[in-house]
């Protein structure tokens, strides 16, 4: 296989849940503990693990969203924790985010067009170049032109998630971590969902980082898969492999945990 | 919108976020609002044509009118030319009632501007980069919040510069710019508080994390993002600030603080009040006036509160 795209080495993530007026000797919760796991550049990544484990942050941690505690991230090289604040703004246009919360994710008094506008503004579009470019987006998640005069909660969940896979693909990244993207949603748009980001991957050759709860997902979506447990990664490897024939007890606890669609093979299987 | 339930606001009933769609609807269709608004219009008429309204032909509330008093020294009560009386030196109280208005309304809203630039900016900072710059802001804030309003505003007045009174556009309207400061930085406290409030719970919404990493400036964050959705608590503290501002400067002027040749409530109450039981119409009307200004605003204020109310 190639050189990875991204490396994350040794990452540790800390927090001291303060209590009281002094707030020493608090609580640390280790919610990322030395996790250790490569990206490759094309590949999907799902990042498994009950809500707890520490695969959002992991996520954040990626992006740097977030300070470590310790530990490494490279991307393409680059040791993302100890760029300058100037060279982390320009790398932060290959890395993007998907967000579980289709709610909060946008500026309640910004129209759509503005959203994604100002995502173009940062590759320097501006003028007619940039309401083209905001449509060009928009059809790519396949909404209609129109919806730019609009705010976004006028639209549906999953509707709001296409809008927010529009405004990460407007800086043309290319690499998108997807929080639980489709969590929020209902069972039908889900596999909307699910289908869009399979295709633009492939269109665009991004290279995700998909984190998720739900392995059913999962399996339809990643080419490898890292399995997460109490800040610590438990599990990684391919996708077919995990799912046939999961190494840890814990991964095999999750692999029960999907529910079987037909009852008639869900008796049997009991 | 087919949907059996239709929330008052016309969209959904749940998901309504902090935009204030119809915000200004339900302002002016609010109660308070059918009260306040016509005080508040009638006051700035007054304020605005306090020439022309006042009592001609010499529209001047310096001016001492002969019959102003009688042999006896005792003010003119009202009528006779008099709409409100003559005050102690025997000039017309509801001419001096009338440039008491304009003196009020320019230091009230002059003060206000000064109290929500501080107090909006000191908030946005404070909340949006915590940690030590939080920790210094805010002890800051509590420290001025601390201290006895009145008693700062007198010290404020007195130590800054005399000069700045020559200061353009003050000089100009006869307004001593040392009483707005004063009293803006005395009031900002509150609303500094309330916006750093809200920018700790706005920046935790994960339409700021995706512009961060966007990488947008702090600057674009804190201006495009944060700012327009802390605006309609501003807003709201601001109109309730203006009252506040109006009963200080009513406190500062009644105390001999104010410009001494313009004429105030404050100071009218104050040259009145030894007269009371003699002639009682220059401090009722004064306080009357202080009264009616204080109420509209704050009933505006309420109103705002309750119409830019945000939902999620």
């Amino acid at each position: 296989m190639s050189t990875p795209l991204i490396q994350v080495t040794n990452l540790v993530k800390h927090f001291s849940a303060k209590s009281g007026l002094a707030g020493g000797g608090g609580n640390v919760v280790k919610a990322v503990d030395d996790v250790s796991f490569d990206i490759f550049p094309g590949e999907v990544l799902g990042l498994v693990g009950e809500s707890g484990s520490g695969k959002s942050t992991t996520g954040r941690l990626i992006l740097r969203l977030l300070e470590p505690t310790s530990g490494r991230v490279t991307y393409g090289g680059q040791s993302i924790f100890d760029m300058p604040k100037n060279d982390l703004r320009e790398l932060r246009k290959q890395m993007q985010i998907v967000f579980q919360d289709p709610y909060g994710a946008f500026n309640p008094r910004m129209t759509v067009g503005a959203i994604i506008g100002e995502a173009l503004e940062l590759r320097g579009i501006s003028g007619a170049q940039r309401r083209s470019d905001t449509s060009r987006f928009l059809e790519m998640v396949q909404m209609p032109a129109n919806v730019a005069n609009r705010y976004p909660h006028e639209f549906s969940g999953g509707q709001r998630q296409r809008i927010g896979i529009a405004r990460a693909l407007a800086v043309e990244p290319q690499f998108i971590v997807a929080d639980e993207p489709v969590s929020a949603l209902d069972v039908s748009t889900q596999a909307e969902i699910v289908n869009l980001l399979l295709d633009l991957q492939q269109r665009l050759s991004l290279t995700m980082l998909f984190i998720s709860h739900d392995l059913s997902v999962v399996k339809v979506l990643c080419d490898r898969v890292a399995v997460m447990q109490h800040g610590k990664l438990v599990e990684v490897g391919d996708s077919q492999q995990i799912f046939a024939a999961p190494r840890m007890e814990y991964t095999r606890e999750l692999l029960d945990a999907i529910p079987i669609p037909d009852p008639a093979r869900a008796r049997r299987a009991a | 919108m087919t949907s059996p339930i239709v929330s008052p606001t016309g969209a959904g009933a749940f998901s309504r976020p902090l935009r204030t769609a119809g915000a200004f609807d339900r302002f002016i269709r609010h109660p308070l609002t059918r009260i306040g608004l016509p005080l508040l219009v009638l006051l700035i008429i007054f304020a605005v044509f306090a020439g022309p309204l006042s009592r001609a032909p010499q529209h001047d509330p310096k001016f001492i009118y002969p019959n102003g008093l009688d042999s006896l020294g005792v003010p003119h009560s009202p009528g006779a030319g008099y709409l409100l009386g003559a005050d102690t030196l025997g000039r017309d109280v509801w001419t001096r009632l009338l440039y008491g208005a304009r003196l009020s309304l320019s230091i009230a809203l002059c003060a206000m501007f000064t109290s929500t630039i501080i107090g909006t900016t000191v908030g946005l900072l404070a909340g949006y980069f915590g940690g030590s710059v939080d920790r210094t802001l805010t002890r800051v804030t509590e420290i001025i919040a601390s201290l006895p309003t009145i008693l700062l505003a007198i010290t404020l007045t007195r130590v800054l510069p005399e000069t700045w009174r020559e200061v353009w556009p003050f000089a100009a309207l006869n307004l001593d710019p040392r009483l707005v400061v004063a009293i803006g930085f005395v009031t900002w406290t509150g609303i500094s508080r309330a916006v750093r409030g809200q920018v700790l719970s706005l920046k935790e919404r994960e339409f700021i994390e995706a512009a961060r990493a966007l990488g947008q400036s702090n600057a674009r964050i804190l201006f495009r993002h944060i700012l327009p959705n802390v605006l309609p608590t501003v807003i709201t503290l601001a109109v309730l600030a203006t009252a506040t501002n109006i009963l200080l400067e009513a406190g500062l002027s009644y105390l001999g603080l104010g410009a001494p040749e313009t004429p105030s409530w404050g100071s009218m109450i104050a040259d009145g009040q030894p007269y009371f039981t003699t002639a009682p119409w220059i401090t009722l009307s004064a306080g009357a006036a202080i009264v009616l200004a204080v109420v509209a605003f704050n009933l505006l204020g309420n109103a705002l509160t309750e119409s830019l109310e945000t939902r999620r």
